[in-house]
């Protein structure tokens, strides 16, 4: 890790662990707080007064902020921002989301609760072939409670909440690509805080007069959610790599399959080795768990990317399987060497 | 929880050399039969050993004063991957050129490493390890072959099992015990011996695995004399010399690339709108090679740095052991009969080979037990 991104990490990590430590914060402080380190604008270019950050930063911020559970909508805010770069519009201040209509008719999870707790101040809307900025405020949202329904946010007519509207060029598949991407960057984050509960309640709980983890067949099940975990953080932060420097529809693709994998089988063994405890409100791991568990079917379940890679590889033939990743992965190296990364 | 799977970053060049490889497969290897490709490193071919090490690729870490090129561990990393990936027969050299000969040059004294490692370079040295014994397989450190010392040397008595290719090989480095077993720890008084095959008193017996093939075998040393400058590193090291022998042993692409022939077979001969089930397996595999690579690399790159990521090994050895066994058993159970185009008729010997080998993977080089003991060991669980 460069020296940059791991300054980046550290801060990130600090601000995050002391917003998720009181849990009665007000959003809107803890917004501010975000805002001071110039978060939101991680993914604009300098030139377009962001942080000028890339994309193995954003992946970076996008698994502290699941590690630490944070419930602003910072991830969503930051691809939501760099999208309005690219339809050269300027970004509204406060918190931002998105929704893919077609990509994701049924989601994204967790927009509805952002919505009800009041936690968005505009939404990005990308339909088919249209695009539509809505301020939330203006629509009336945060003085009564109206809540727009998504297919309204997309096809109503919204008056002075409208900020702006156009043509989606070329449709909305990059921006399904890079919201899975920042998901599978959530969802390693949430695995890993799974792991580490897990771990960490096995060595303090005894049973039997020991503790739980100095059971050979609680230690298995440790070994293989570790194992599970490295595989998530591995696939989300390559796929970081390959969108920092080129194409990654491939490596976002199986990363979010492998993520989505992990999730369902650390969900199993966090759940099992935890006991009773763990399934109660109290305890925090339901909130690492079971939103894993609403990612998985965020922006591409595992059955939808995998029939998407089949379909890439097949179109590849008859060039092997191999040489299909192998030059992918060897084009990414180049493209590192000649410093398009850095 | 420090587990670390950094991607591998801009590291040097390897187009070129996988270039070359490429066209070495397609002269030798891409005419051989599905089922003769699938064996993988289990797959034994002198000439192709002795036309890789002419090539300078067997042994290519290794200083050019021993036969090496002196190259880094990512230009043998490509070399290897592109073997596995294509099916080439690599069992000849395999050991020689993974282990055996880093392990002489590491501990050997300099007359053994002029004898031997040149001449392994040239893939016409072949080399076996004599670890388990018919009453100590994952439990190492029971083993009870002895090593006496005698004049200007040392006699070997007892047996060892499951060693790979003994009967093909050259030499055989064997784990012994040279001291009267200390009560407080077994893995005291342990030590290696290089071991001329041809010796007198050396007894080899394949045995047949449930495949139909013999690739390991039973070795039985009646008073075998090794001479002195045989002994690698110290008397009563082996033991430290073994587990770090096998912890370098675990991450590399052999763990997941043993069923990568039949992967390639179904992509080749998968007929045009499959059904779903099979769409799916399919890009699963993808993911799961995709994923299993960026993680072995990682750790190849650490490997290279000097560092010695023992965890990072364990873990990508036994999350590549299952997806590679996952293959043959999950195709068996997801195609149709309309799933292939003519051509997949070369598909049936191979599902049912690998079906029937791939138990052996999870086993080779410390079972799925040991791995996860190890993982728990280094997370401080025990």
């Amino acid at each position: 890790m460069n020296e940059h991104r791991s300054i980046l990490k550290e801060t990130v990590e600090r601000l995050f662990a002391d917003l998720a430590a009181d849990r009665n914060a007000d959003p809107r402080a803890s917004w501010h707080a975000i805002e001071e380190l110039g978060l939101p604008g991680l993914l604009q270019s300098q030139e377009a007064e962001g942080f000028g950050g890339d994309w193995e930063d954003a992946g970076t911020v996008f698994k502290a902020s699941a590690i630490h559970r944070l419930e602003i909508p910072v991830s969503e805010t930051i691809l939501a921002r760099s999208w309005l770069v690219g339809l050269s519009l300027k970004s509204p201040e406060g918190m931002g989301g998105f929704l893919l209509h077609s990509v994701n008719p049924a989601g994204p999870a967790g927009l509805e609760r952002m919505l009800a707790a009041g936690k968005l101040d505009w939404v990005l809307a990308l339909g088919d072939k249209s695009w539509r900025l809505v301020d939330l405020e203006e629509f009336g949202f945060t003085s009564n409670g109206t809540r727009p329904s998504r297919a309204e946010l997309i096809s109503k007519d919204l008056g002075a909440a409208l900020i702006a509207e156009g043509p989606l060029d070329g449709g909305p598949q990059d921006h399904a690509h890079q919201a899975a991407l920042m998901r599978a960057c959530q969802m390693a984050g949430a695995i890993e805080a799974m792991v580490a509960l897990a771990i960490e309640y096995t060595r303090d709980r005894q049973q039997f007069g020991r503790s739980l983890s100095s059971f050979q067949a609680i230690q298995h099940q440790l070994a293989l959610a570790v194992e599970e975990s490295a595989a998530a953080s591995c696939a989300a932060a390559s796929a970081c790599q390959a969108m920092t420097l080129g194409n990654a529809a491939f490596e976002i693709a199986a990363a979010k399959w492998r993520v989505g994998k992990a999730a369902d089988r650390v969900f199993d063994i966090a759940h099992q080795v935890h006991g009773a405890i763990g399934f109660t409100r109290e305890y925090d791991l339901h909130q690492f768990s079971l939103r894993a568990q609403e990612w998985r079917r965020d922006f591409g379940n595992e059955g939808y990317w995998a029939r998407e890679m089949a379909r890439a590889v097949l179109s590849n033939r008859p060039k092997p399987l191999w040489h299909f990743l192998t030059a992918r992965h060897d084009a990414i190296l180049a493209a590192e060497r000649a410093g398009a990364g850095s | 929880m420090n587990v670390h799977f950094e991607p591998i970053r801009a590291a040097t060049d390897m187009s070129a050399l996988r270039a070359d490889v490429r066209a070495f497969l397609d002269e030798k290897v891409a005419h051989l039969p599905a089922e003769v490709r699938a064996q993988s490193w289990s797959g034994w071919d002198d000439g192709l050993s002795a036309a890789m090490g002419a090539r300078g690729w067997i042994g290519m870490t290794w200083p050019t004063t021993f036969g090496g090129q002196a190259a880094s561990q990512l230009d043998r990393y490509t070399v290897v991957e592109e073997m596995l990936a294509a099916g080439a027969p690599v069992a000849a050299h395999w050991i020689a050129d993974r282990q055996s000969g880093t392990l002489i040059l590491k501990f050997g004294s300099d007359d053994l490493k002029r004898e031997l490692v040149p001449q392994i370079a040239t893939g016409k040295l072949f080399f076996c390890i004599g670890m388990s014994e018919p009453n100590s397989g994952s439990d190492l450190a029971s083993l009870r072959t002895r090593a006496q010392r005698v004049d200007g040397g040392w006699s070997i008595s007892g047996s060892k099992i499951w060693t790979t290719f003994a009967d093909k090989s050259q030499f055989m480095i064997a784990l012994v015990r040279t001291t009267q077993q200390d009560a407080r720890s077994s893995r005291d008084g342990l030590s290696q011996l290089v071991v001329d095959l041809s010796s007198e008193g050396v007894t080899i017996r394949p045995i047949e695995d449930q495949t139909g093939a013999a690739h390991f075998c039973e070795v039985f040393f009646d008073s075998v004399f090794v001479p002195d400058r045989m002994l690698l590193g110290e008397e009563g090291q082996g033991w430290a010399q073994v587990t770090a022998e096998l912890a370098l042993e675990r991450s590399g692409p052999e763990r997941f690339l043993s069923s990568h022939v039949l992967l390639e077979a179904v992509c080749e001969t998968l007929n045009e709108q499959p059904n779903d089930a099979m769409l799916a397996l399919l890009g699963e595999w993808a993911a799961e090679l995709w994923v299993l690579r960026q993680m072995s690399l990682s750790v190849a790159s650490r490997l290279e740095r000097g560092e010695a990521p023992m965890l990072e090994a364990a873990i990508v050895k036994d999350l590549g052991a299952r997806y590679e066994q996952s293959i043959a058993r999950d195709l068996s159970g997801a195609f149709t009969a309309s799933s292939f185009s003519d051509a997949g008729s070369a598909i049936e010997p191979v599902l049912t080979y690998l079906v029937a080998n791939s138990p052996c993977f999870s086993l080779r080089g410390g079972t799925r037990e040991i791995l996860r003991g190890i993982i728990a060991r280094e997370l401080g669980l025990r």
